[in-house]
């Protein structure tokens, strides 16, 4: 009787996930990708997809995303392994404040943040000015690190932007790993290095796999970073040069079908060679397991690479907030002259407010939804054996590869009057359109932590439940979320904090200004000609400190450090 | 613990608390009697004062209140996007509305300037609206493209008050440029032109001793990799001044004497070359506005090429007391049209009588003077300084200089040093987009290396003559074969024909490397 209800509410689950994703993903897409996929007369046509085969330019632009995606995963991987291993294995000084404020580096404001980049890394810029103090460099030969790194700056860049996410999800698997494992390898002679690449590794991948997915098909899109270092020949940048010339060819569409493709194919790929193994494990009572105390000199030195890490995580954070205090900043190696004066402009002004009770609004909601459908999806495809799962699966995931105006242009189109959603239209009021388009775009963090969390706890606890006479939801409800809770905590927070910086759908769909959201308030005051840039990191200041202080609450809410939540 | 989770929840409400307290009290947003809507490029700055100053203009003539609704889409291109798409749907629902059947070929007709189809007929007489009232701010190339389009309708501002647009007033056209329609779909309202900003400490420090006066100038090779351009492609405004480069190349080659055509032929060869070294000395092609003035002014750039009231604006705000500003704009004499940024009415205003308040107001004497008056002057912004240019003459007169922004600049007075002959470039508008962006934008990672492998070899004449071989994109290649490829072209043949030209530009580029590397 339970049993046979489970698949049914399972298919359900599945018809409506799979339908949300058709409406709200699938179909804005083909609103502008259709273009490329349609000759003049109305023919269907793979002459431009084709075409981008053709061309080296844009093949050369695929090989560079894929090596900025390689690159920065692998350096990623190179910074977050370490310091999870550590968070996990050892007590040092400074560790709950370090776990608490991990997402920093994640908040950077967007336009006001390549600004914070400029003022240290420009040629004119704070570490120009830090190493001819030092005499260390020619005030008259410059080092042009924006313009003269590429694709080794953009990978820098990339890795000390998102680590955060790596680390999370590691912090989250090797509190799920059973000390009892590990102690029984050394019990039987497998230690040190031979035992983590053994044993423990094995054990984290899903969490590795969850956080690196994640990582790498961020990293192969992303836009921001290459426009900041002039990097033109990435698909990323390709695509919306394309978008943004007045000719009006569909082509770039082609390229974002390619990048679309290029994305589902490689995370195939890296789901068969890493993603498959599941060793779900169950009780963590058997033994003493938690971190451990080390030597003060082990301990420091451990905050002394957390330390350095974070700081030059920060680094662009540090130079919007001193641009936000600053009356100029120019060939010197902090401001000259401190002001309020931009907060007073910023805060006061008109858009602000307004735009602060939207994005609170919009975000939360699209939170809220996407808990719901993460949830949903990752128990589909971690739990049952429906045939098609692995689709939705990765159709979860693509929302991270879509460039963002692609989407914002779909949305635009298919709540035109006339369409079936036109009673969207975002000019009448944006907010159903707005919070749907968050919530597809911050789908793959909550599906990718609750599948980990699934994957990690094992189905036999909730079997035991429904042994027990449990029914299987209830089963769900009671036994199998609380134990995912942190994992969900983790996902939610990204995709909240993710919604409040989001910048093309609200760019493009917010039109009237009573519905901007905050970053669209940001661009508006970046664009007033003089002070611009001063008052607009003024409000990405506040903006940082607002989600800096959302994190550090979230943290203290889950009692301690996320990653200790897991042990009972 | 709950002691920390109160001081946290404390601070998230004294963060989210700050806002609040800081809010103007009078709010902008709030309701009113009458609410015009309009879209616009237009700056936050802008919007702002325009808004205050008809509010207050229309307070005193009706004693009503009113609220400007403004649609921010973006820039031009995507306004221009948005509004197909909007007249689109809305002119499919007036045709289907009649029970005639909606076709691709009504689809392509009802827009087209050229076409005799009852569809177009039935467009330019529908009254099919997208619920805005008003398009301002753009290019001339813009507003024309509307117009064409039939997306603008006569506003009634030339019937009405005939004696601004006269010589005196708004002359109909200057250097070539039109300042308004005639059919009175589109009108300036204030002018632009395009120019170069400099960084004094950056040319300093480039060992660069005479500053820029040219376009000319942004070819130096000690600028290499310090030049901020402009994209061409993502903006009309941006085109016209790269035509404005060429244009003033075949004027010098030209003199005083007959435009024939092997004159504008060398004219064309010299202009593009021009671009084609200032490209391979850039740092990148930029699309938003503001980013050239902005690295100019940081040091990143050394040389820029933006628009005349961004450098203005930014030459003036990062001056330092009473000295020098360490970045400079300047119009090139002789270099640049000066341009109008205009503003029309929309086919379907659902205000239409409002609009016409608004248009009347923002060409009107009191309106002008919001645009270069200072701050705090009578009848001037209130907040921001507008530093632009108003079209009517009238401003220009003795009795405003001291309330002017800038009070040494006479645009009508620039202008004369230079006309723009559509005769020479006109039809040649996209084609020069097309060539920019295979011959600099596409290519530029092989043209800027091939350019630094040149200077480092000290220029041999075997390699500097490959470099500068514009023989496919010449005056005559591109009149004759590239212009009719793109226009009987569907976009994949376009991308096709790009292919091909990029490929040859990036081999001659990679050929121009070698031979300098081996000192020819």
């Amino acid at each position: 009787m339970n049993r046979r209800t489970l698949p049914l509410g399972s298919i359900f689950v599945y018809a409506l996930t799979a339908t949300f994703f058709v409406l709200f993903f699938a179909l804005p897409i083909w609103e502008t990708l259709g273009g490329a996929f349609r000759q003049p007369d109305g023919a269907f046509t793979l002459a431009y997809l084709a075409e981008v085969f053709r061309n080296p330019i844009y093949l050369e632009g695929l090989w560079n995303s894929v090596q900025m995606g390689v690159y920065s995963t692998a350096l990623t991987l190179l910074i977050a392994l370490p310091l999870a291993f550590l968070t996990d294995r050892c007590l040092f000084p400074g560790k709950s404040l370090f776990s608490a404020l991990i997402l920093i580096p994640m908040i950077l404001p967007p336009f006001v943040g390549a600004i914070g980049v400029k003022q240290i890394l420009g040629q004119e810029g704070a570490l120009n000015a830090l190493l001819e103090a030092l005499h260390l460099l020619n005030p008259n030969h410059p080092i042009d690190w924006l313009g003269a790194s590429r694709l080794g700056g953009v990978v820098v860049m990339n890795a000390l932007h998102l680590y955060p996410i790596l680390y999370l999800n590691l912090v989250a698997a090797l509190a799920n790993v059973d000390p009892a494992m590990e102690e029984a390898a050394e019990n039987l002679g497998c230690t040190g290095l031979r035992k983590f690449r053994k044993i423990t590794l094995p054990l984290i991948m899903p969490g590795l796999f969850a956080g690196g997915t994640i990582v790498f098909i961020w990293a192969f899109t992303e836009l921001g970073v290459p426009l900041m270092f002039d990097f033109q020949r990435v698909t990323s940048v390709q695509i919306f040069s394309g978008i943004k010339d007045i000719g009006g060819n569909p082509f770039p569409y082609a390229l974002v079908a390619v990048m679309l493709v290029s994305t589902v194919l490689l995370y195939a790929l890296s789901k068969a060679t890493f993603g498959r193994a599941s060793h779900a494990m169950m009780a963590k009572a058997t033994s003493q397991g938690g971190p451990r105390r080390v030597s003060p000199l082990a301990g420091w030195a451990c905050t002394a690479l957390f330390t350095l890490v974070t700081f030059l995580a920060v680094l662009p954070h540090l130079g919007v907030i001193l641009v936000a205090f600053s009356r100029d900043w120019y060939g010197t190696i902090l401001p000259t002259g401190w002001t309020l004066d931009h907060f007073r402009q910023a805060l006061g002004h008109d858009l602000t407010l307004p735009s602060i009770q939207n994005s609170l609004k919009y975000a939360s909601l699209a939170t809220l939804v996407d808990l719901v459908l993460g949830v949903a999806i990752a128990y589909v495809v971690t739990r049952t054996r429906l045939p098609g799962r692995q689709l939705l699966d990765a159709m979860a995931m693509l929302p991270l590869a879509v460039p963002g105006l692609v989407l914002a242009f779909g949305y635009l189109a298919m709540t035109q009057p006339g369409k079936i959603f036109a009673w969207m239209n975002p000019t009448v009021d944006p907010l159903y359109i707005l919070v749907i388009a968050y919530s597809i775009r911050r789908l793959p963090y909550v599906v990718r932590s609750a599948a980990a969390g699934f994957q990690q706890t094992s189905v036999t606890l909730e079997e035991a439940a429904q042994n027990l006479g449990c029914p299987p939801f209830r089963a769900i409800r009671k036994i199998t979320l609380p134990l995912i809770a942190a994992n969900l905590m983790a996902g939610g927070l990204l995709a909240f904090s993710f919604a409040m910086l989001e910048v093309s759908d609200s760019l493009i769909l917010a039109q009237k200004q009573q519905d901007f959201p905050i970053t669209k308030a940001i661009y508006e005051l970046y664009q007033l000609l003089g002070d611009g840039r001063f008052i607009a990191s003024a409000l990405g200041v506040w903006a940082m400190v607002f989600l800096g202080v959302t994190i550090l609450g979230a943290s203290l809410v889950l009692g301690k450090k996320l990653g200790a939540i897991f042990r009972v | 613990m709950t002691t920390r989770l109160l001081i946290i929840l404390a601070v998230l409400a004294a963060v989210v608390g700050v806002p609040f307290a800081l809010k103007p009290k009078a709010s902008l947003l709030a309701n009113a009697d009458d609410t015009l809507v309009i879209i616009s490029p237009h700056l936050e700055a802008i919007r702002y004062e325009f808004s205050r100053g008809f509010a207050a203009y229309y307070k005193a003539k009706t004693g009503r209140t009113v609220r400007i609704d403004w649609r921010i889409v973006g820039g031009t291109s995507e306004i221009a996007r948005y509004l197909q798409g909007e007249y689109y749907n809305a002119f499919k629902r007036v045709w289907t509305a009649s029970g005639q059947p909606w076709t691709d070929e009504t689809a392509a007709a009802y827009t087209s300037a050229s076409t005799t189809s009852p569809a177009r007929a039935a467009f330019l007489q529908s009254n099919a609206g997208v619920g805005i009232d008003i398009f301002f701010g753009g290019g001339a190339f813009d507003f024309i493209a509307q117009a064409k389009a039939g997306t603008l309708v006569d506003c009634g501002m030339i019937t009405a008050h005939p004696d601004w647009f006269t010589d005196a007033s708004i002359p109909l056209s200057v250097s070539g440029e039109p300042y308004y329609d005639p059919a009175g779909r589109w009108i300036g309202t204030c002018l632009s032109s395009f120019g170069i900003c400099y960084n004094s400490d950056s040319l300093r420090r480039l060992g660069i001793t005479t500053l820029p006066a040219s376009w000319n100038d942004l070819t130096n090779p000690r600028l290499a990799h310090q030049v901020a351009l402009a994209d061409p492609t993502k903006s009309g405004s941006i085109a016209k001044a790269f035509e404005m480069v060429i244009q003033q190349q075949m004027q010098q080659v030209i003199g005083s004497g007959e435009a024939t055509d092997a004159a504008l032929a060398e004219g064309w060869k010299r202009g593009l070359q021009l671009l084609l070294k200032a490209s391979a000395n850039a740092r990148y092609f930029a699309d938003a506005a503001g980013k050239v003035p902005l690295d100019v002014a940081l040091g990143d750039a050394a040389v820029g090429m933006c628009i005349d009231f961004y450098g203005r604006f930014t030459s003036e705000s990062v001056r330092i007391g009473d000295q020098s500003s360490r970045m400079q704009y300047f119009t090139p004499l002789g270099g640049s049209s000066i341009g109008v940024d205009p503003i029309g009415l929309l086919r379907g205003a659902p205000h239409p009588e409002l609009a016409r308040e608004f248009l009347a107001y923002v060409l009107s004497i009191e309106g002008q003077k919001l645009w270069d008056f200072k701050v705090g002057a009578p009848g001037g912004p209130t907040h921001y300084p507008l530093r632009r240019l108003p079209i009517r003459k009238e401003l220009y007169a003795p009795e405003f200089t001291a309330f002017r922004s800038d009070p040494e600049t006479f645009p009508y007075e620039e202008a004369k040093s230079f006309t723009y002959h559509e005769a020479w470039t006109g039809s040649l508008f996209s084609v020069l987009r097309f060539i920019i962006r295979v011959s600099c934008i596409d290519a530029h990672d092989e043209q800027a290396a091939a350019w630094q492998a040149l200077i480092k070899a000290g220029f041999p004449p075997e390699a500097t003559a490959v470099f500068n071989d514009i023989a496919p994109i010449d005056y005559a290649a591109a009149k004759n074969i590239i212009k009719p490829a793109l226009k009987g072209s569907t976009p994949l043949t376009e991308v096709a024909l790009s292919r091909t030209l990029g490929d040859h530009f990036r081999q001659q580029y990679r050929k121009a490397a070698a031979l300098a590397k081996e000192g020819k």
